[in-house]
């Protein structure tokens, strides 16, 4: 008996994101700052 | 450093120590997993690319936050956060208007989608989530009534009869039941709809 699987569809293969879409993260992560100030309030900011 | 031998925890404090490279190995571990499952819920390679690169916001934001709490599950948390971010994509994508086919002309005739009704679902999944949560904030004895009545099936008659009340104070809880999960639903957002 044949016990291959065969997968009709793109996204039941384990597919991977664009390698830009993972560029764009780590752009992000590096240029993401976030601080705490003294009076409990917070502030983002994106600083490239 | 060998980061491949690395617990998922120990990228994510590397990461927060300040080396990107933490990050980038964390991603590099679970992208398989995280963009299959939105891909296969979104079925656009692009889109899904956009819901990965958001997912992946949350999460960096998250962690800088320090909200993030390790319980050795950052798989499980980051699908939930790619879960409702395609939740998101799909009620926003109700909002917009859309091209309506004509006589002539129907797209969706030709293009079939495998799930048709797949965000419908998880919409309607959602939302029995965020009602179940609010429920359980009821008062017990309108809790109680709403449970009988809507889970159970039983008529007020017989919920009169099982909770020791009179038939008028049953239909009364239920009232204030209701009346209460509304103000809870306005103050949490939630609505019945998926538009």
């Amino acid at each position: 008996m044949d016990n291959t699987t065969i997968l009709k569809h793109e996204y039941q293969i384990n597919a991977k994101p664009n390698p830009q879409t993972i560029q764009n993260i780590l752009n992000f992560s590096r240029s993401y700052h976030r601080q705490e100030l003294d009076n409990g309030l917070s502030f983002e900011m994106i600083q490239n | 450093m060998d980061y491949k031998a690395m617990t998922d925890a120990q990228l994510i404090r590397l990461y927060l120590e300040g080396e990107e490279q933490g990050l980038a190995f964390l991603i590099s571990k679970h992208e398989q997993r995280i963009f299959s499952y939105i891909l296969s819920k979104i079925q656009d390679r692009d889109l899904a690319n956009d819901v990965f690169q958001d997912t992946f916001v949350k999460i960096i934001k998250t962690l800088r936050r320090g909200k993030y709490n390790e319980e050795g599950k950052f798989l499980n948390w980051s699908l939930r956060i790619a879960h409702n971010l395609v939740i998101d994509h799909f009620r926003k994508q109700k909002r917009m208007p859309t091209v309506a086919p004509n006589d002539e002309y129907d797209i969706f005739k030709i293009i079939k989608d495998g799930s048709p009704d797949a965000e419908s679902e998880m919409i309607r999944e959602q939302i029995e989530k965020d009602l179940h949560r609010l429920i359980l904030e009821l008062p017990e004895e309108q809790l109680e009534v709403l449970k009988l009545r809507h889970f159970s099936g039983l008529s007020f008659k017989e919920i009169a009869d099982q909770t020791g009340v009179s038939i008028n104070t049953a239909l009364g809880r239920m009232r204030y039941a209701l009346i209460n999960l509304r103000k809870l639903m306005e103050k949490n957002h939630v609505s019945l709809t998926s538009s």
